[in-house]
């Protein structure tokens, strides 16, 4: 390359001599000084780029900026001599370089050891850049970027775009920072940043990560403690780029770091604080409000959305269309009136509607929704629209798709869209029906209308002069980032799931899901109902997801147990059974498409505590929700019986999945005890006793208990249940039949139904007919079951398998006497002979001749009659949800101190 | 150990002793003793330092011989290439102004206080920047200053201050910032600045193009940093290779409406120049028949006579905005005499009154390029340049090819030939 023309004498001696090797800190070293006069601070790390670090540190001497500015090289322990040779040369020279040696630890201990000589002795220091050694700045590059800081006081650190030399490159970073991207998808911002020195004094490098992204997990520290970025394209950081260097080489490494700071940083960047980010820098959802005519984004329909007026929207939408990457218009559009969300949120339904919506609207062109007014159920139906059957006269919204209304503004005329209003609709729709118990008559409005308003907005944006604006690529770097409106897909896939639940509010103290497999009466639905009510009374917010049927059916006295009821549409997991079987019960597990386990997971990922009230398809995905930091609960009541009376169901199922779950609820000692014997940790049960299911007034307890004082010679039996295997049917058909044929003077009263249709077959309904056996519809209000129990004397349960049956202690509570056989915690409940008497559990004619004895014996003995009833009542005065919970709630509290309130030390 | 502390903590001393160590000498029996020891350690620590001194001389000066190894390499390039007239500069972004249907183009009011634009393309290869401006009559004086800020620097890297002429009514035309050389080093985003200093700020206006919906590409106010308006000024930006000197001639105003083609100039085809034809108006000029088109060659022959001139004309050739005129002349027999070749471009198709042999006084000559003498097979360029004053507002001109033998010689194969007729707009 060059004619070596060097003197060909005897050469120095090199290496050095071991007086001036890499210097040692030894006992002669003395405290800095503090140096208040210094404002600036450049920080260049320095191991094996001997050469070229004299650029990086003339380019920082080379600063013209406005206050005292200082260079500080970090010596990594390089083993190349003439690092520290040029290093103490530099700092001999120039008053402002200070020279600072370390044994080798890795660029992040080298900065961090920087970072700790600045920030102790340099008390007014303003900011501080990180340069590596073989790059450069330009001459203003800190004066710049101090005044970009000081201009926006909320920006923690400035980053510039990348541009590089010797590999030239260019890349566009000057997108609108965005937390949530800088979390879920890439490092937007390079080390060779400016920081404030605020940031300096809590902030340093990982030293553990020594496979790269040290400054990618740094600014997630950042990120973490509220601060965020900015970049200035302007910045003149000049970035050496080389085929090969230790930037490329981790990047080699790239999904097992990325995996590596998921872990790290889960507990501070929940699915919820994400989906915060989501609200405030790229939300999901573009409503339109037909009455104020202002356009609101939001992710969480229940915190205030950003407003456009539709021109700043139109040049909004179009500005999208050429830089997706810096403008945003939200994937999912909507019209109506915004009291609908209002309405919507007031009865907890707000968000579910959203989360229904956007998943029909993966499959479909359009959505509508209605409002049916419903004050029993809660519930929600789908209808595909078709030719000759519609959209429905009158709707609380429509919703569409970005792409569809995209293609709809590039054209002048609307007809397609406007056909959505006729009887043969041009685009593909669904209509959701919600029946709730609100008011429907103020909040819908016209199909025409709504369709209109639609129509006409879109003809604005068609309409709008940026439609037709200078079609020039303005940004000449090269574009990095995806399109905004694609934020919230790269949320869910970074946390594999599917749509999110859209809920932002950080609770005062944690959010808990109760996930119940059906909304109904059931006995383990309402326990599960009582537990969010004592949480909720007790500052926790609750909310319920019903994943199988098609709906919630409302009990008064759980009216305020929840915030929120979220239904999961159409797209039902399996309930029971799946691919894979353990312990004689089958399971699925989350690859298998019917557990929708990706489903849950988007639906569930923004609690804080998820309980499982006996919902089987949850299994598969709790393990995934418990890796996001939520707490898992499993509430189970009972064991199952297969038809051979082999024990089966949800307590094995809780073995199978227990690594997955913190705690289970049980709801008796019984159960606790088979689960421990079974391999369950006690430290992982808590018995939690049932209670009524409702409660009766003190003046309804005082008219029973005098009535309960004169017994009648006719004894009213009472059977109240499904009408299924389970409860004993056949043997409740003998027993009538043993009682009608001994002459017992009773009066047999059933009430019920069966869950399942056609679960009964044809004989025993013949023998039901020939006894004489009738069923009354199932009441489900607390003044009926407390009426019918108060009429009956005695109440049979011949079950066959059990939980903690609340019938019965709700039948106790009313004074009316409890025979049950003794199966579940059934003798936990009944102290025989006290309070109500347990017949011995076997072959169905022993069963049946126990319960006719125990009726012909209270039947005959008044006495004893009257004894047991009002033994019944006074047991049951001492127990109730709160105090069963009590235990629970407590552990609750502790776990989740109540943030508005915090416990101080 | 105390001292060294102390020397330490000293503000104007630490820095020398921020290494500093004790070094042992061991027993000493006398003064003399204690000198070699001491002269032994200093070399000791000195002899490293030179040799790192001496490493460090020997890579500076291969460093410098490289250079200069480099930098004749890229001047010779550079000398060749102007010498050869390749036309290095290149359109690399037209941002074409918006225009009302009456033909007028919307603006930019340059208003009191200075604005700002972003320019659209990197630096690296920026050799000119032409603006659409419009003048607009009223108080004279004043200029419109322009300036060239790369990314983040406070200063600006070059500038540009266009006079703002007397007009009545209003003046709308391209002017060209021209660099002189093309930028290099980092690719830099580029802001141009602007403002009016002295005279009116209503005097000027810029072209604006299309609006544009991310308005951080609008200009804006320099001081306030708030957006004006929502279009973006026109703009053509030219490039060249980084860091080559560029031959623009600054403040030149160019016609709007340029062929796509990436050249700046335009050969004149040979379907123009087949219609040569000889000027036998004037009375003085001798009954010379020889002007003749080579098809082949795309030539055009003006034979000169024994004495006098003798002219080939290509009528309404050059447009009204072209800014320059050039030819090469070229005489192909090398038997033949020095021959004295001239470009002219008039008015009419004939001058009238004044001889042609006094090319400068004729009434509608428009200006030419003065008599050149070739000798025989070497092509000599000829240029006629043309000011603003006569390019704008005029039809077509005619362009004249003029030969006489220098100092009435032997016009004996005197193959007197122009080529590579070009006009440059």
């Amino acid at each position: 390359m060059f004619n070596d023309a060097r003197p060909r004498g005897p050469v120095l001696a090199t290496p050095l001599a071991p007086f001036l090797g890499v210097r040692q800190p030894n006992d002669e070293d003395i405290e800095p000084r503090p140096d208040g006069t210094v404002q600036f601070a450049i920080l260049i790390p320095v191991y094996k780029h001997s050469i070229l670090l004299i650029e990086a540190v003339e380019s920082a001497l080379q600063q013209v900026v406005d206050g005292r500015l200082a260079v500080v090289i970090v010596n990594d322990g390089c083993p190349h001599v003439e690092t520290d040779q040029l290093c103490f040369l530099l700092a001999q020279a120039y008053e402002n370089v200070v020279y600072l040696n370390k044994p080798n630890g890795g660029p992040s201990s080298a900065r961090n050891f920087g970072i700790d000589y600045i920030v102790n002795v340099y008390p007014n220091l303003k900011a501080a850049f990180f340069l590596d050694a073989d790059n450069r700045l330009s001459p203003h590059a800190i004066a710049h970027g101090w005044a970009l800081l000081e201009k926006h006081p909320d920006v923690g650190w400035l980053f510039p775009a990348i541009n590089t030399f010797e590999v030239e490159w260019n890349g566009d970073y000057s997108i609108p920072y965005s937390r949530l991207l800088h979390v879920v998808y890439e490092n937007l911002s390079d080390t060779g940043s400016l920081i404030r020195a605020e940031l300096l004094k809590h902030l340093r490098f990982n030293v553990d990560a020594t496979s790269g992204f040290e400054d990618w997990d740094f600014w997630l520290d950042a990120v973490s403690r509220g601060y965020k970025g900015m970049c200035s394209d302007l910045f003149g950081l000049e970035y050496r780029n080389r085929a090969e260097s230790r930037c490329k080489e981790v990047g080699r490494d790239r999904t097992s770091i990325s995996k590596y700071l998921k872990d790290r940083y889960k507990k501070k960047f929940t699915p919820r604080k994400l989906l915060g980010y989501e609200h405030e820098e790229s939300p999901r959802y573009c409503w339109f409000d037909t009455e104020s005519m202002a356009i609101n984004m939001f992710t969480d329909p229940a915190i205030s959305p950003k407003s456009y007026v539709l021109k700043d929207f139109c040049r909004n939408f179009w500005a999208a269309q050429e830089e997706p990457d810096k403008f945003l218009t939200p994937d999912l559009m909507f019209w109506g009136s915004s009291h609908v969300i209002q309405q919507l949120l007031g009865v907890g339904l707000a968000h579910t509607l959203f989360w229904l919506i956007e998943r029909q609207l993966k499959a479909h062109q359009f959505v509508a929704v209605t409002l049916a007014r419903n004050t029993r159920e809660i519930s929600v139906s789908f209808r595909a629209i078709a030719t000759g059957a519609g959209l429905s006269d009158r709707l609380i919204l429509i919703a569409g798709r970005h792409d569809i209304l995209r293609s709809c503004a590039n054209s002048s005329d609307q007809g397609w869209l406007m056909s959505l209003a006729s009887q043969e609709p041009g685009p593909s729709a669904m209509e959701i029906t919600i029946a709730a118990p609100v008011d429907v008559s103020r909040q819908t409005q016209l199909l025409s209308s709504l369709v209109g308003a639609m129509a006409l907005s879109v003809s604005h944006i068609h309409n709008s002069s940026y439609r037709t604006a200078l079609n020039v690529r303005w940004a000449w770097r090269s574009r990095l980032f995806p399109a905004m409106r694609e934020y919230p897909a790269l949320l869910e896939r970074h946390l594999n799931s599917g749509t999110l639940l859209p809920r932002v509010q950080e609770p005062a103290r944690a959010d808990v899901a109760f996930v119940v497999p059906f909304g109904s009466f059931g006995g383990s639905e309402k326990v599960g109902y009582a537990c969010a009510q004592q949480l909720r009374r007790a500052g926790f917010r609750t909310h319920l997801f019903v994943i199988g049927g098609s709906g919630f059916k409302i009990i008064p006295e759980f009216n305020d147990a929840f915030d929120t009821v979220n239904l999961i549409g159409n797209e039902v997991p399996a309930l029971w059974g799946g691919g894979s079987s353990g312990r004689g019960t089958e399971f699925g597990v989350a690859s298998e498409p019917e557990m929708r386990t990706p489903l849950l997971v988007g639906l569930l990922a923004s609690m804080d505590v998820v309980v499982n009230c006996q919902a089987a398809p949850l299994n598969a995905a709790i393990g995934e929700l418990r890796a996001m930091g939520i707490m898992t609960i499993s509430y189970i009541h009972l064991f199952d019986r297969s038809d051979l009376g082999r024990e089966v169901g949800h307590p094995f199922l809780g073995l199978l999945f227990e690594h997955a779950y913190d705690l289970f609820l049980l709801c008796s000692h019984n159960l606790r005890h088979r689960l421990y014997a079974l391999g369950l940790p006690r430290e992982k049960m808590m018995t939690v006793e049932n209670a009524p299911s409702f409660s009766l007034s003190a003046d309804k307890l005082k008219s029973i208990r005098a009535k309960r004082k004169e017994a009648t010679e006719t004894l009213n039996v009472l059977y109240i249940g499904r009408m299924d295997t389970q409860k004993g049917l056949e043997r409740i058909i003998d027993i009538v039949v043993h009682c009608n044929n001994a002459g017992l003077k009773a009066n047999f009263r059933f009430i019920g139904a069966n869950l399942v249709e056609g679960s009964v077959n044809t004989a025993t309904r013949d023998s039901m007919q020939r006894a004489n056996i009738v069923f009354e519809p199932p009441v489900f209000s607390a003044d009926k079951l407390g009426n019918a129990f108060a009429k009956a004397d005695v109440m049979i349960l011949p079950s066959r398998w059990e939980g903690a049956p609340l019938v019965i202690l709700e039948a106790q509570q009313a004074g009316c006497i409890p025979i049950a056989t003794d199966v579940g915690a059934v003798s936990e409940l009944i102290s025989n002979g006290k309070n109500g008497v347990v017949i011995p559990n076997s072959d169905d004619h022993s069963v049946v001749l126990g319960f006719v004895g125990a009726l012909a014996m209270l039947q005959r003995d008044r006495d004893e009659r009257q004894k047991m009833a009002l033994a019944a009542m006074d047991q049951l005065l001492t127990i109730s949800w709160e105090r069963s919970f009590e235990a629970f709630t407590a552990l609750m509290n502790k776990r989740f101190p109540d943030k508005a309130r915090p416990v101080s030390n | 150990m105390n001292f060294i502390k102390e020397l330490k903590a000293n503000a104007r001393l630490r820095n020398y002793f921020n290494n500093a160590a004790v070094v042992d000498l061991g027993d000493i029996d006398d003064v003399r003793g204690i000198l070699v020891q001491i002269l032994g350690v200093v070399s000791g620590f000195l002899n490293p330092l030179a040799a790192y001194a001496l490493e460090q001389a020997h890579a500076l000066s291969a460093s410098r011989k490289d250079f200069e190894v480099q930098h004749l390499k890229f001047s010779a390039l550079e000398t060749y290439i102007q010498q050869a007239g390749v036309k290095l500069v290149r359109q690399r972004m037209f941002v074409a102004p918006d225009r009302l249907t009456n033909g007028s183009a919307m603006v930019v009011d340059v208003a009191a206080s200075a604005i700002r634009q972003l320019l659209p393309v990197s630096s690296k290869g920026v050799c000119a920047i032409d603006l659409l401006v419009r003048f607009s009559g009223g108080e004279t004086g004043g200029s419109l200053k322009a300036a060239l800020y790369l990314g983040d620097s406070a200063e600006a890297h070059a500038t540009w201050v266009i006079p703002i002429p007397d007009v009545v009514g209003q003046k709308e035309d391209w002017i060209t910032l021209s660099l002189p050389q093309a930028l290099d080093g980092m690719s830099r985003s580029a802001i141009l600045h602007l403002e009016v200093q002295g005279g009116s700020s209503s005097a000027v206006s810029l072209g604006a193009s299309r609006i544009i919906a991310n308005e951080r590409y609008c200009p804006y106010g320099a001081g306030s940093g708030h957006v004006v308006g929502n279009r973006p000024i026109a703009m053509r930006i030219w490039q060249a290779p980084p860091g080559f000197i560029t031959p623009r001639l600054p403040n030149v105003v160019l016609a709007e409406a340029l062929p796509t083609a990436v050249e700046t100039s335009c050969r004149v085809p040979p379907t123009s120049l087949q219609r040569v034809e000889m000027l036998l108006t004037a009375a003085e000029l001798p009954n010379f028949a020889e002007v003749v088109f080579h098809s082949g060659e795309e030539q055009i022959t003006v034979h000169p006579p024994q004495k006098g001139i003798c002219i080939g004309v290509l009528k309404d050739l050059v447009p009204a905005a072209a800014m320059s005129v050039s030819a090469k002349g070229f005489v192909a027999s090398e038997r033949a005499q020095p021959v004295e070749f001239a470009l002219v471009v008039a008015e009419a198709d004939q001058a009238a009154g004044v001889p042609w042999s006094e090319v400068p006084q004729l009434t509608n000559v428009v200006d030419w390029s003065g008599w050149r003498a070739v000798a025989p097979t070497q092509p000599h360029q000829l240029s006629v340049f043309l000011t603003p004053e006569e390019r704008s507002g005029h039809p077509p001109r005619t362009l004249f090819l003029l030969t006489r033998m220098e100092q009435n010689r032997s016009n004996a194969f005197a193959w007197a030939r122009f080529y590579d007729v070009e006009i440059e707009r």
